[in-house]
């Protein structure tokens, strides 16, 4: 029974494999057998050449035995693709050229897509990782209304709503808080800046997170007032100091210059918590408690994020309204200011929507299938005239009995063979692009894996594959029986492929496409050049600011590390003021890009102000120096003096937006308004400052307004500002070792120009211009190609009618020029509809866009101008070519 | 008097080839021996078809093949009824007696009197 099974697979096997060893073992036996038979005719007295003949006609003519038997062993099908593939490779390697091109061009088409969909699964399929069914883990916003009837939607809250959603256990089943902040790890110049994220105990069992070594925090050393100094480190971070050996559990790390905290845990590799960017590690967010008595149940410190796990079978609506039902009567005071309170997915921006970088990743998917499709219509026109080109085999292959079934496969196969080559050249491309693109633009983002991991193989498998099988099919589709017998009786070298509809169509899609993506690129060009030409009201690129972080000492009294932190910038400012390379040096609380509060005012006399979308208005505390070192214009008024910042009346710089939307037909300097509490003194408005953009580039300058440092109604972290003589960068080193001399156990000092603050902001844009134009550029790069080679067989087909002409007197310039202007004539209808389509589409693009028209004019013709050029260039080749050949040699070849 | 050659009928083949077989391995040629001498020279077989039968039952598992030497010293390839071959040889041979019962009942009967 064994052995039968055995002998059968040994059959089955030799079969599939041995073929030929099969065939040669066939011819062997039957050969045998004419042999015995001849043998035995022979000694029945027959002649020999009779006996031979005999013993043919008795077997029944070998070769019809061989095909009997073949067909009885019945392996056919898979014989066949063998076949197929081994004729598929065989018409391949005869056109080395042409088949390396469609094999590089469809690597760049399909890798990039590749890397564009590895991109979007991180930025938007997967979001952050390690996050256990992340569609129900939502993110908490609130709806305010500020007073004129204008709603802002933001996800700022303190302990106090974490508390009501923690409770609120019929539509949620865990909530938590987490904020996270620049800190400082180490102490004095061997400090590194770091990102340390402050979570509430219930953060990592509400993500579904498990530790990679050791725990995460307990209840109970996350409790308020009695919250323990333990730390959950990020895996680079554990990488980096400790080198991934688990004797990090239990040793103590530095944290702020001031306290220890001891290692409990790592988190897994590419955990980064709720949000994307990097975190290197967690403290218990209750410690913030022992700052500030009240912290837990106070209404000042709103700057936490909530998230919640939704209870299954709960919709977003109901949480939604669950909460903004607890949170009514939990504060039924504050109730008035909330519209209401909203649950929305995990990856919302700070306004509930979805963020920019989605909506341009999204774009850029498009755009990435556009260049595919690019691609394969430039394929599938090659296809088509080396189709042409091979009507003859075709037909030879019909006759031969084929039939069109195999013909078609066989085509397939030569589609399926040149995208299994493009697809493994594609996952170079896809790792190549995905770096590029992490190292450039996405710098921001923790990647927890390779540009091409598992899910990204997949996906460039399945693009290869439908492909191939387009590029293979479409030409296939195309080849009628009629065609092929007529191939067969006449020359098939003559003329009427040439004027094949089918590729100039193709050829015009592709520089449609062209145009449109390079546009697209223009546009997002120009957005960033204007997001960097903006008026930002302060001089961001000649600026340095310095962070001060005087860490508490303990058993210090409250007040001391007030006045010792108020010594220290005091003296700090002075020194840096007195550094050869700074011209000037001031300190603020509160500076654009890198945070400022806003808080409301009241102008006595008046009942309601009204407010701008952006709300606001917002406060910053300077000194005298400020506006000369950052820049900003006092347009009317004066700056701060000396006596400002000492003495005890209240004053006030307004912004020139501020002042118009509050004061629109009076003169506002020598007025006053109330700051805070309409308990407090009211402060004379003493100059009107430029506008600046103190948060987000996308809006209007807002409301912003100045007074005195000593003035501010709330502390913070004081910065200092430094404006260096020539290049920041230079002046980053001499400040930092001034700052240190003073007092070396201030941390590291979070040195870096505005400018660099500014950065995130614009890296939608810079994402966008970047990938439109490789895109572009792309797209253009294989039009172009796939031009000049529809040009080159077109010069190739009409060599004798070329030749024909110019035996007959043509000058050789009217010749080429019918070559020249069909490919003119293309690039010319082709750019039209481009632009048709960019026109169109604009619309949809603006809301991406910075400052720019979608139909901005200049981009347009730029364009319209670069694609001419192309075309012009890509007939060169051909041209030349077409024009010096010889008349005489090219007829006589025929 | 001369014998007509008989045609083989459809479906026999496999029967003669599997009989043949059970007696001991042979080749392909000795089979085609067995079977024209078993049949006194009347069955005429296109020897090819012998191959093909031979092949064909090869793939259903009914006999398999190796090489060896023939009784001439030369390399032959020979074939071995296996299990299932018996059990289908069986099988036939019962359809076989059980056709010829058939037929020779057919021959025998008489026409119904009325």
């Amino acid at each position: 029974m064994l052995h039968d099974l055995l002998s059968d697979l040994r059959f089955r096997f030799r079969a599939l494999f041995r073929r030929g060893d099969v065939e040669r073992e066939l011819a062997e036996e039957l050969r045998a057998h004419l042999d015995a038979e001849t043998d035995r005719l022979i000694r029945e007295g027959l002649p020999v050449a009779d006996a031979e003949r005999r013993a043919r006609l008795a077997l029944g003519g070998i070769e019809q035995v061989k095909e009997a038997t073949r067909d009885a062993r019945g392996i056919g099908a898979f014989e066949t693709v063998q076949q197929d593939i081994v004729y598929a490779l065989r018409g391949l390697r005869r056109e080395p050229a042409f088949t390396a091109f469609i094999v590089v061009t469809l690597a760049l088409g399909i890798g990039a897509n590749a890397a564009m969909f590895g991109v979007i699964d991180r930025l938007l399929l997967r979001g952050a990782e390690h996050v256990r069914d992340g569609g129900q883990v939502k993110r908490l916003y609130a709806t305010r209304r500020v007073r004129s009837g204008l709603n802002e939607t933001s996800n700022d809250f303190g302990y106090v709503t974490y508390t009501v959603a923690r409770a609120e256990t019929t539509a949620f089943a865990d909530a938590a808080a987490y904020h996270v902040v620049d800190a400082t790890i180490g102490s004095g110049a061997a400090s590194q800046a770091i990102r340390e994220g402050q979570a509430t105990a219930s953060f990592f069992p509400l993500l579904g997170v498990q530790p990679a070594i050791g725990r995460f925090f307990s209840p109970d050393e996350d409790r308020v007032l009695g919250a323990q100094h333990v730390a959950v480190l990020g895996y680079g971070l554990w990488q980096r100091l400790f080198g991934g050996s688990e004797r990090a559990l239990g040793s103590t790390i530095r944290l702020n210059s001031g306290e220890s905290f001891v290692v409990i845990g790592v988190a897994p590799r590419g955990f980064t918590g709720a949000e994307l960017a990097s975190v290197d590690v967690w403290t218990p967010l209750s410690l913030l408690s022992t700052q500030m008595t009240d912290w837990a149940t106070s209404w000042s410190w709103t700057y936490l994020s909530v998230i919640v796990r939704l209870k299954p079978g709960v919709t977003p609506a109901q949480a939604s309204s669950a909460m903004t039902a607890a949170y009514g009567r939990a504060f039924p005071h504050r109730a008035g200011d909330v519209v209401q309170l909203t649950v929305r997915p995990i990856s919302s921006n700070e306004h509930g929507a979805e963020p920019v970088e989605a909506r341009v990743a999204a774009w850029l998917v498009a755009v990435a299938a556009i260049v595919l499709l690019v691609a394969c219509a430039n394929i599938i026109s090659l296809q088509l005239a080396r189709l042409m080109r091979r009507r003859r085999e075709m037909a030879v292959r019909v006759a031969l009995g084929a039939g069109r079934a195999r013909l078609t496969r066989l085509l397939l196969t030569e589609g399926m063979l040149v995208a299994a080559g493009g697809g493994v050249a594609a996952l170079g491309v896809a790792y190549a692009l995905g770096e590029l693109l992490r190292r450039s633009i996405l710098t921001h983002v923790e990647w927890s894996g390779p540009p091409v991991d598992a899910r990204v193989l997949l996906v460039t498998l399945a693009i290869a594959v439908v492909t191939g099988a387009a590029v293979g099919l479409m030409p296939a589709l195309s080849v009628r029986a009629p065609d092929l017998t007529a191939a067969l009786k006449s020359d098939a070298r003559t003329g009427s492929s040439t004027r094949s509809h089918a590729r100039t169509a193709l050829m015009v899609a592709q520089a449609a496409v062209s145009v449109v993506l390079l546009i697209g690129a223009g546009l997002f060009i120009r957005s960033v050049r204007n997001v960097y030409a903006l008026d930002l009201g302060v001089q961001a690129d000649r600026v340095i600011a310095v962070s001060l972080d005087v860490p508490p000492i303990p058993g210090e009294p409250s007040g001391g590390l007030a006045q010792r932190r108020s010594r220290f910038s005091a003296a700090a400012v002075t020194r840096v003021r007195q550094l050869p390379g700074i011209d000037d040096a001031a300190l603020a609380n509160g500076l654009p890009f890198r945070g400022v509060s806003g808080i409301g005012i009241h102008i006595p006399g008046r009942d309601s102000l009204p407010a701008l979308r952006d709300g606001g208005p917002r406060i910053q505390g300077v000194d005298s120096h400020y506006f000369a070192t950052v820049g900003t214009r006092i347009l009317r008024g004066r700056p701060f003096t000396s006596i400002d910042e000492t003495g005890n009346e209240r004053v006030a710089i307004v912004s020139d937006r501020l002042a118009r939307a509050y004061w629109p037909n009076e003169d506002p300097l020598g007025k006053c308004f109330v700051i805070g509490s309409s308990t407090n003194p009211c402060a004379r408005i003493v100059g009107i400052a430029e506008n600046t953009y103190t948060r987000i580039i996308v809006e209007e300058p807002g409301l912003e307004f100045f007074v005195p440092i000593a003035q501010m109604p709330f502390g913070g972290i004081t910065t200092l500002v430094a404006r260096p003589r020539g290049e920041p960068v230079t002046m980053v080193g001499p400040v930092r070792r001034a700052l240190l001399e003073l007092d070396s156990t201030v941390a590291y000092l979070n040195i870096a120009t505005l400018e660099e603050a500014m950065d995130p902001q614009v890296r939608p844009w810079k994402l966008g211009a970047t990938v439109f134009a490789l895109m572009g550029g792309l797209a253009v790069l294989v039009a172009t190609a796939g031009l000049y080679s529809l040009l080159s067989y077109m010069v190739t087909q009409r060599t004798r009618e070329i030749s024909v002409r110019m035996a007959l007197g043509a000058d050789w310039m009217r010749v080429v020029g019918m070559i020249v202007q069909w490919s003119v004539i293309v690039c010319a209808v082709g750019t039209a509809i481009g632009v048709s389509v960019a026109l169109v589409a604009g619309p949809y693009l603006a809301p991406l866009l910075f400052r720019t028209s979608p139909r901005d004019p200049m981009v347009f013709v730029i364009i319209g101008a670069v694609l001419f050029a192309v075309s012009v260039l890509a007939t060169i080749a051909p041209a030349y070519r077409a024009q010096r050949i010889d008349p005489m040699t090219a007829l006589r070849a025929e | 008097m001369v014998s007509p050659d008989l045609d083989l009928l459809q479906g026999t083949l496999n029967v003669l080839v599997l009989r043949a077989l059970s007696w001991q391995p042979m080749h392909g040629y000795a089979v085609a021996r067995f079977i024209r001498e078993g049949s006194g020279a009347r069955f005429r077989i296109l020897d090819g078809a012998l191959y093909t039968a031979l092949h064909r039952m090869e793939e259903l598992g009914w006999v398999e093949s190796s090489w060896g030497q023939s009784d001439r010293g030369k390399r032959a390839k020979f074939y071995e009824i296996t299990t299932a071959g018996r059990r289908a040889l069986k099988a036939e041979t019962t359809a076989w007696s059980q056709y010829v019962t058939a037929v020779a009942g057919v021959m025998r009967a008489r026409p119904e009197t009325a």
